[in-house]
């Protein structure tokens, strides 16, 4: 699944471990998902969207 | 559950420092008649701390763990499988095996029992390491 997270991260200037305390993930987890190697549950989806102040389909799209 | 690094390793080092204390039992105090029952209640609480610990990882660990245990419980059942014909072939290894639990021969067949669970105990965590550094690997991490 494909994602932007690593763009909307850099509008908000956020680093990966910032934006992995703010969702209560690893750093690791985070960059897992953001280089699309795991797939979040819609809830962390969700959550991930939630941050960043955006619906979840803004942050994520089907390959 | 809430994710917590540390959490996970306090779990994680209290089950591991639990085993660590039953072999130092083990050195100082021999095998008595207690190291059965000693053995199984730290395998119990072994368990019910590497839950714990389980519980305190975010979900995209949790996964992972869940994909190395399964991959590598079986490879390790396997690998313990492998193990029969040299048994067979050679029976002193067997009760070598069996002087883990109780090394006072002849054994009886709960003695043969715990080996061989506890060998299969010890090949599914060596499976679960080797996944777990083959995915690793794979990773490039």
């Amino acid at each position: 699944m494909k994602n932007r997270i690593k763009v909307l991260r850099a509008e908000k200037n956020w680093s990966q471990a910032e934006l992995a305390e703010r969702i209560n993930i690893a750093r690791q987890s985070l960059n897992a998902i953001e280089n699309a190697k795991a797939d979040p549950s819609l809830p962390l989806g969700m959550r991930i969207a939630r941050v960043f102040g955006v619906r979840v389909e803004d942050v994520f799209d089907l390959d | 559950m809430q994710y917590s690094r540390k959490g996970f390793w306090i779990f994680q080092a209290a089950a591991f420092g639990l085993v660590a204390l039953l072999n130092v039992y083990v050195f100082w105090m021999g095998r008595g008649g207690m190291l059965p029952y000693i053995s199984g209640a730290v395998l119990i609480a072994f368990g019910v701390l590497s839950v714990c610990a389980f519980f305190r990882l975010d979900e995209i660990q949790q996964a992972e763990h869940m994909r190395v245990w399964a991959h590598g419980s079986v490879l390790g059942a396997l690998g313990a499988g492998l193990l029969i014909p040299f048994l067979q072939a050679q029976p002193d290894l067997l009760d070598a095996l069996a002087d883990m639990v109780h090394h006072q021969r002849p054994h009886r067949p709960i003695n043969y029992f715990g080996a061989g669970f506890i060998l299969l105990c010890v090949a599914q965590v060596a499976g679960s390491g080797i996944v777990y550094l083959a995915m690793r690997l794979r990773r490039g991490t």
